[in-house]
Formats: C-alpha cells, structure tokens, sequence
C-alpha cells in the first residue's frame, strides 16, 4: 500500500450531523459520489455499487465497505474493497479520517493509502490521485447538501 | 468502421484536409456550428504525424514570443480548456512545471520570465531553493531558483485527438483515413478535392496537413510559405523518480530545451532534442540523441540515471517561414484556409486555432450567424461488465477494453491505433506478446484478412497474406480444468514453463494439491512450444509426466488463464484470475511465481533508425507462426542459443530466407538449427553489449535493412532471440518488483520472496532466453518449500498421495 493523499477538508456542518451518516446505509448511498446501489451487511459493513468517473472512463465497481476502529465523533477507518467491472484486477483501500471541530463547520482530515491491482495498477498514481481528490470534493458538496438542505443531495 | 465500409464521398460544405489535433479540433469547431464536413487523414488513424509524438503538455503559453498569433491563441485557448477537458473526457492533469535556474545568470533571467508571463495573463510565482527541496525534491541541488508555472498541463495527445473527432462525428461530421490529398482546385465559387478515392467538392476547405500543409496549398498553387520539418527525439521511462511536475530549464534559441515531463498515465518522457532537417518522414533515433537527452535531463533531475528507459521515438514540428503560426486565407483564394506552422504548442493552442481558423472561413461562407449546437462531447467509454481474458499481460488490458476501442467512432484498422486507445502494446515488451493477438481481433473486428492488418503507416505490414501453412501445436495435449473445480490448493504455480512444471512435479510428488495456471493454452512455455527437436530429454519427460498428471487430476489445471493479483487475505493468498470464461479465484497455501520472462525488444537496447513494422522479438514470431502466419520473407534473426535457431527454423518453414549473422562479440553463428542436426549444442550464451552486432535499422513503413557489425544486410525483418527480460508485472503490486525492465524477482538464496507461503523460480528469477536451469531451478524451490514443512503436513501429504495411487 502507498499513501497518495494526505489533506483536510472543510465541511460547512458541525461534526456531530456528520457522524450519523457514516453508519447509515441510506444516507451514505446519498452523499457517496456515483453510489448506484449500497445496502448494509452488518453493523459496519456495506456492499454496493459505485461509478466513479476516471476523466475519461466511467468505472462501475463492486465495492465492500468496512467501518473500523470508529471513536464517535471524532475517528475512522473506512476500508474499501473493490474490483472494477470490465477492468482485471481491483483495489484495496484504507481511509483514516479524523474529524475536529472548526466553529460550525467541521475539519477533516483523511489519508488514501491505496493499493491496486491488475489494470488500475497500470493507470499511474497521479490518475488515481485525481480522481479521488474529485470523489472527494463531490463527496464533501453532497454532505453539505444532505445536512444544510436533505431535499437537495445528489 | 472496416475497409468495406468506407463512406462515399462527393460533397461537403467543408473539407478538412489532415486528422491531427488541429485538423480535428477544426472538425469539432465546424460541426458545432452545424456545417456539414468531412476530415480527410492520408493515414490509417488520427493522429498519425505530429500529434503523436510531442511532449503531450498543455502549454499556458507563459513564455510565448508577444504579439504573436501563437500568444494570442494560446491564451484563448487556456479560457477553453477547462470545461473542453470535462466536455470531452480527455485524461489531463494540472501538474505544473518548475523553470529550473541552475546559476546566478539563470536566476536573473527567471525574473524577466515571470514578467513575460504576467504580460500574458499566466499565473507564475518564484520560488526558492528551499521551496523547491520540500515540495520537488527530485530537481538537482544546483537549481537555485525557479519559476513556477502551476497551471501548466500534461495530456494524453491521442485521447484528445481521436475525442475531438469523436465529438464531431457524435455531430455528424464525417472523417475518412486512408485519403492522402493529390489534387486541389480552388475556385470562386468552390472547392475540389481529389484523393485516390475519388473528388469531393465543397464550399470551403482548411489546409490542416501539419508537415505536408505547404505541399496541400502547393497543389492549390499557394507557394507562399514552406514548413520545415525539426526533429525531437524522446525517451519514456516507467520510473518517475517521483517527478510530478513538468521540470524545464531556461529555454534556449531553438525552444524550451530538455524537459523532464510525468505522463499522464504514469511514467516520465524525456526530451525532446531540436534538429531542424529537410526530411518530413524521418522519425529516425539516434543513439547521439540519446545520450544528449539523458546528459540534458540529468541535469535538471539527476535520477534520471536510475530511469532505464522502455522506449525511444521521434516526432517532427512543422516550422513555418513565418515564425509563427499561419491562419489565413490561402493565396489562392479565400475558400481554402491555410492553417499551418503549429510548430510545438499545437496540442495547447488546438482550441483557439481552430475557433480562429473556421472565423477566417466564417463570415466569407456566411457560417457566423448559424447557431451553435449543443456542448460537444465524446461517446462515453462503456466496458462490458467483465473484464475477459487478458490481451497485454504488461499491462493487463482485459478483452473488455479492447472490445471498447474497437466499437469507438473513429475507425480502428491499425496496431498502433489500438494501442492508442486502450494500452495494449504500450508495456515493457513493447507489444512483442500481443501484437498477433491484435491482428486477430483487428482482422476479425474489420472483417479484413490479417495480411491487410498494419502496424501503423501504410504499408506497415506485420504478416504476410500467404500463411505458413496450418496453426502448430506444440507442447502436450491436456484436459481443460475450469477455474470452477479449483477453488482451494495447497500451492499454485504461476506460470507453466519449464520452472513452473518442474515445482509442481515435485510438488505433487510430495503429496500436495497443486494448481498450474498459465495465459497459454498449454503447458510448456516458451520452450514447450519449440519443435520437439529442441526438448532436452529431461524436459521431454517433464512434459510428459505433467500432461499425465494433469489428465488423471493429480496436477489442477488452468490454462488460457492469466492470474492478475495476489492477495493475503487471512494468511493466506487469493490467486486473483482472468480468463475468457470469467474472472475467478483461488485461495492457496503457496503460490510459485514462475511467470518466465519476455524477449527484450528493440527498444531496452540502442538501435539507431526508424520504428518501421518488421523489428520484433522470438516471442512475436512464436505467435505468428503459432497462427501459420508468417511474420517475414527475408529475417535477420539475433542470437546464439536454441530459441534463436528454433526461430529461425520455424521462420524458414514458413517460407522465410533467415540471416543468422555471426557477430565476432558473440563468436561464431549458432550452431546447428538444420534438419540433419536435431539436437545441436545451444548452450552458448550472449554476450553483453551490441546485441549480435545490430546498430541500426533502415526502412518505414517496413524494415528494409539491419546493419551488422557496420555492414547492411537487406531484410524485411529483424528477429531479437538472444536476450530474455524477467516478467515481474505480478509482483508490482506486492509491491516486489521494480518498474524497470530487466529487474528480476528479488528472492532470498531459497526462491523465498520475503513474504510467508510466495516463492519465486525460474527466468523471472535468473533470466536465461533458453530456459537451460529452468527445470532444475522450479524443482529446487519446490524442495525449500517442503524443507518449511512441518513433519504433520508432511504426513498428510503423504496420505493424499497414497490415496491418488
């Protein structure tokens, strides 16, 4: 595994409405950017399908979802696993996210430690980088949506 | 789109005469204003000049020379791309470059630098040498100073190209290949156009030749400005070094000098050198070329010594007369519009050239007061939902994505431009294992016959129309074992070449369930499918006794199968699989990489000349003849041990006359290879250094010519047999292999790689291109690995073998 991301973003939410929705399958199919099918396995595990938009390739992949080491309100690990569909190969993920409060909004912090495989080990780091840093800033846009305004999340 | 379903062509409103990036970016700016045009590229594919080899950066234009039309354009063009980029889903990435000051001299002048670039509206800013050793700590100790440029841009040059034409034929434009321009006749009221299909006539046509635009306005008799071909040659590494920014020095009186530039997709280009020449098709690389490019980049980035480049090319910029670009009505007449010059920063400027260009035409045509259509954009790529077998196992391009590239809406006839569209052949062996199975799919996709298939420029042929005769079948016969019967191993094996087989007839004799995978359809490897001449007894008997261990089910099978991951999962591993059947896995104890290796190809080594189709390795020819292709007439075959004979035996068999230079480095010729000796002694190896004495190549589109030991040989082929690369591609993503070539699997004295239960044997250990240790090397690592026994599993495994027996 490498880390290709370590950085903060800042969600215009306090931490405590952020929280609930890592544990919710319903909200998290809500704000997790390309989410086209997410339920629930276990207390803190999910399974789904996510698109995620490459630059130049829509990838639709079968992704597991573990929730770890979770200290309420304040820490994560989100693990996912995922194997593209029509690519050979996949993916491993650890995701470290700290949350901390920034008056009402909320700080966070999170690295990528990321390991691929196959075809994806092949698109080169800075491809990678990219486009996770966008699923991100998708990502932080459809909590802010979700908490500031339910009716408008994508 | 196939050869027989080439549109027929007699009239447009606009013709576009070249499929570069300028040429199609013109097509996407006509078809956005609703004109009806049609692209006529005299090549096979878009792309095919200039566009395809160039520094792949999207300029600011930060330094661009003021008061040019270049400046102003490319200006213009940086407003448009950020939401063209999106529109039309083209890999891109806002790396930034640094602008190396390596003395004080150098420091002054960034300042002026910085100014030049504010004039022009480019974001820049100077940093330190402290800056530069916490966020670039890959740029030499002697930069000083730099100016940052951040919102300079990487791209990949064929992605953009081929969307641009893409985009425009989603608007109804149309794009012919194959069409080379030989007349022209502008008239008051019209355009004709002549190819060798036929003559189209239109209200308006813009000369977007690049190199040949000066020939096209000649035609029209528009004598006014003539383009001169400036060679720049380039090389690719794999290894970054951690280079992430475009790093350049201070440009110098013919352009931006040496950059160290990322590649969109990973890796890093370096280059190009400037050479200005009078030859528009001489793409030729120069082992001088080279030596300057490394000299140049070391310079700026000094890992560039630890980077083993993977491949050399040359592009040519077309220099106008002017200086600058030239976007104008022709002389002429004002229904052909000259668009010409686009020396380097065509990819950056593409953009506002072409807005500019069909302005030209605009108001004359009474074009500007149609309305806009609707944002352009490229199809989506769509992938069928599995993956499929594996065609480029450097790379791991699934049959998907082939299968994708091939149902684009530019046509696609050509090696190169399969390569261009999904990665296959862009790899370490440099094509050299799929390219045949890309004739394949290319033919059978086109409805064309193989022979018609080409490398790239016309004429580029790859096997010849007649076959050699029925498909060989070499090796053992065996019976299929589904992914499905094998869910759980003791230990899988890798690989079925000679280590492969060797580990697990010891493996199996031991009592332990064992599980062969391999992409073939075979067991045997790289030697199993040799004429069984060539077998040593030992490795006869091996064959055999796996062949019968694999039909009674004492060996699992997996053939025509790759294996694309290895994963510890609950201590132990999960052998990730690939095949046309469908994606599977296996969990196992042990797993045995024995993944062999790959022929070095032309491009690990220095041989000067063009990259004509004809220049291949034994694994290339093995494929074709494996077809009953016959890859060459007249083939100079390198090496000095039994595949190279074998090579040239089978070669010689598929009607081929075989050169076999006897290069004094490598003592006398190989020996034997002939009828009357079946068994000749190939234990000879090669000698390091000038591979058999090849220097350089001749020829393009073909090879027509290898020079050896200083002398010229005619060919139409030039055979490498004589070196072997490890393939580690498995092992990356462990995080074990390195992404040079010729780096070999990183084993402890035992075959152990570090990791509990995974093990490595044979030529991806000890590369050796006749396999001669193989046997013995798979057997040895089998024994360490049941010496890790405990005496219980020892025990057991001895039960199941009683039992099999």
């Amino acid at each position: 595994m490498s880390v290709i991301a370590d950085e903060d973003v800042t969600v215009h939410a306090p931490r405590d409405r952020i929280w609930p929705v890592f544990g919710d399958a319903a909200l998290l199919a809500q704000v997790l950017p390309g989410c086209e099918h997410l339920e629930a396995t276990g207390p803190a595990t999910f399974q789904g399908v996510l698109a995620t938009k490459l630059q130049f390739l829509t990838l639709r992949a079968d992704v597991t979802a573990t929730i770890a080491d979770a200290q309420p309100p304040d820490q994560l690990r989100l693990e996912l696993e995922g194997r593209p569909r029509g690519l050979a190969g996949g993916f491993r993920a650890a995701i470290p996210i700290v949350l901390s409060d920034a008056g009402a909004e909320t700080r966070v912090h999170y690295q990528l430690d990321l390991t691929t495989s196959g075809r994806l080990a092949t698109f080169g780091a800075p491809i990678l980088r990219d486009s996770f840093r966008k699923q991100v800033a998708t990502l932080v846009a459809n909590l802010e949506r979700l908490l500031v305004d339910p009716s408008g999340a994508a | 789109m196939g050869e027989g379903a080439r549109p027929t062509l007699d009239a447009a409103e606009a013709v576009v005469i070249g499929g570069g990036v300028v040429g199609c970016a013109v097509l996407l700016e006509l078809a956005i204003r609703g004109i009806d045009a049609v692209l006529l590229e005299a090549e096979s594919d878009v792309a095919e000049g200039t566009s395809k080899a160039n520094s792949a950066i999207i300029h600011t234009g930060f330094d661009a020379k003021r008061g040019t039309i270049e400046a102003r354009l490319l200006r213009r063009s940086a407003e448009r791309w950020p939401t063209l980029l999106e529109d039309l889903g083209v890999p891109a990435l806002a790396c930034g470059a640094l602008m190396l000051a390596r003395s004080e001299d150098d420091a002054a002048r960034l300042g002026d630098a910085a100014e030049l670039a504010r004039t022009h509206g480019v974001s820049v800013e100077l940093v330190d040498s402290a800056w530069l050793r916490d966020a670039a700590p890959y740029v030499t100790e002697a930069a000083v100073r730099a100016l940052h440029i951040p919102d300079e841009a990487i791209v990949d040059p064929f992605w953009l190209t081929r969307a641009y034409a893409d985009a425009a034929i989603g608007l109804g434009a149309r794009v012919v290949m194959r069409s080379a321009v030989s007349g022209l006749t502008v008239r008051p009221d019209g355009v004709e156009v002549r190819t060798g299909e036929g003559t189209i006539r239109a209200g308006h046509a813009f000369d977007c030749a690049g190199l040949r635009a000066d020939d096209v306005a000649r035609l029209a008799g528009d004598d006014t400005f003539t383009i001169t071909p400036r060679k720049g040659e380039f090389l690719v590494s794999e290894r970054t070094a951690g280079v992430d920014r475009i790093v350049l020095p201070i440009p110098g009186p013919l352009g931006k000098g040496m950059l160290v530039t990322p590649i969109v997709f990973g890796g890093v280009l370096l280059g190009p050198t400037a050479e200005d020449g009078s030859d528009k098709t001489d793409r030729s690389t120069t082992a001088a070329g080279r030596a300057r490019i490394l000299d140049s980049c070391r310079g700026l980035v000094p890992a560039v010594d630890e980077m083993a480049p993977i491949r050399s090319f040359a592009g040519l910029r077309p220099v106008s007369s002017t200086g600058d670009y030239i976007i104008r009505p022709s002389a002429a007449g004002d229904r052909l519009t000259i668009v010409a010059g686009i020396r380097s920063t065509g990819i950056s400027a593409s953009p506002g050239i072409a807005e500019a260009a069909v302005e030209v035409a605009a108001s004359a045509r009474g074009w500007a007061s149609r309305p806009l259509r609707t944002r352009p954009t490229a199809a989506p790529q769509e992938l069928a939902p599995h993956s499929g077998a594996i065609v480029c196992v450097c790379r791991s391009v699934s049959e998907a994505e082939v299968a994708a590239a091939l149902a684009g809406a530019t046509p696609v006839t050509t090696i190169d431009a399969l390569k261009r569209r999904c990665g296959v052949g862009f790899g370490d062996c440099q094509g050299n294992q799929c390219a045949i199975d890309a004739v394949a799919r290319l033919a059978d996709a086109n409805g064309m016959a193989p022979g018609a298939i080409e490398k790239g420029l016309i004429g580029s042929w790859l096997v010849t129309d007649a076959t050699s005769g029925a498909p060989r079948v070499r090796s053992v016969e065996t019976v299929e074992r589904p992914p499905g019967e094998s869910r759980d191993a003791d230990a899988v094996v890798v690989g079925a070449g000679m280590a492969g087989i060797g580990a697990a007839l010891a493996l199996a004799a031991a009592g332990l369930a064992v599980v062969l995978v391999d992409r073939r359809e075979r067991p045997g490897g790289a030697i199993g499918r040799l004429d069984p001449s060539w077998w040593t007894d030992a490795e006869r008997a091996a064959l055999d006794e796996v062949a019968a261990l694999i039909s009674d089910a004492s060996i699992g099978w997996i053939g025509a199968t790759t294996v694309v991951a290895l994963d510890r999962v609950r201590d132990r591993w999960r052998v990730e699989l690939a095949s046309r059947r469908g994606a599977a896995s296996i969990e196992t104890n042990v797993v045995i990489v024995a993944t062999g290796g790959y022929v070095m190809p032309r491009e690990h080594s220095v041989i000067e000349g063009p990259r004509p189709s004809g220049v291949m390795t034994a694994d290339l020819v093995g494929d074709a003849l494996d077809h009953g292709w016959a890859p060459a007439r007249q083939a100079v075959v390198v090496g000095s041990g039994r595949l190279a004979a074998a090579t040239a035996d089978g070669l010689r068999a598929a009607g081929a006359e075989v050169i076999r230079p006897a290069h004094g480095a490598d003592g006398a010729d190989d020996a034997g290879g002939g009828a009357d000796d079946p068994r000749p002694d190939w234990s000879g190896a090669v000698a390091a250094g000038v591979r058999g004495g090849i220097t350089a190549v001749r020829g393009q589109p073909r090879l027509e010519g290898v020079r050896v030991d200083g002398a010229w040989l005619d060919a139409d082929a030039l055979v490498l047999a004589d070196r072997l690369q490890p393939a580690t591609f498995l092992l990356r993503g462990l995080g074990l292999g390195d992404e040079r070539p010729g780096i070999p699997a990183p084993v402890d004295p035992n075959g152990g790689l570090g990791l509990p239960g995974l093990w490595a044997a044979g030529t991806c250990v000890t590369p050796d291109v006749d396999h001669e240790r193989s046997l013995v090397a798979g057997h040895t690592v089998a024994q360490a690995i049941l010496a890790t026994r405990s005496p219980a599993q020892r025990r057991a495994g001895l039960t199941r073998l009683s039992g099999r027996t």
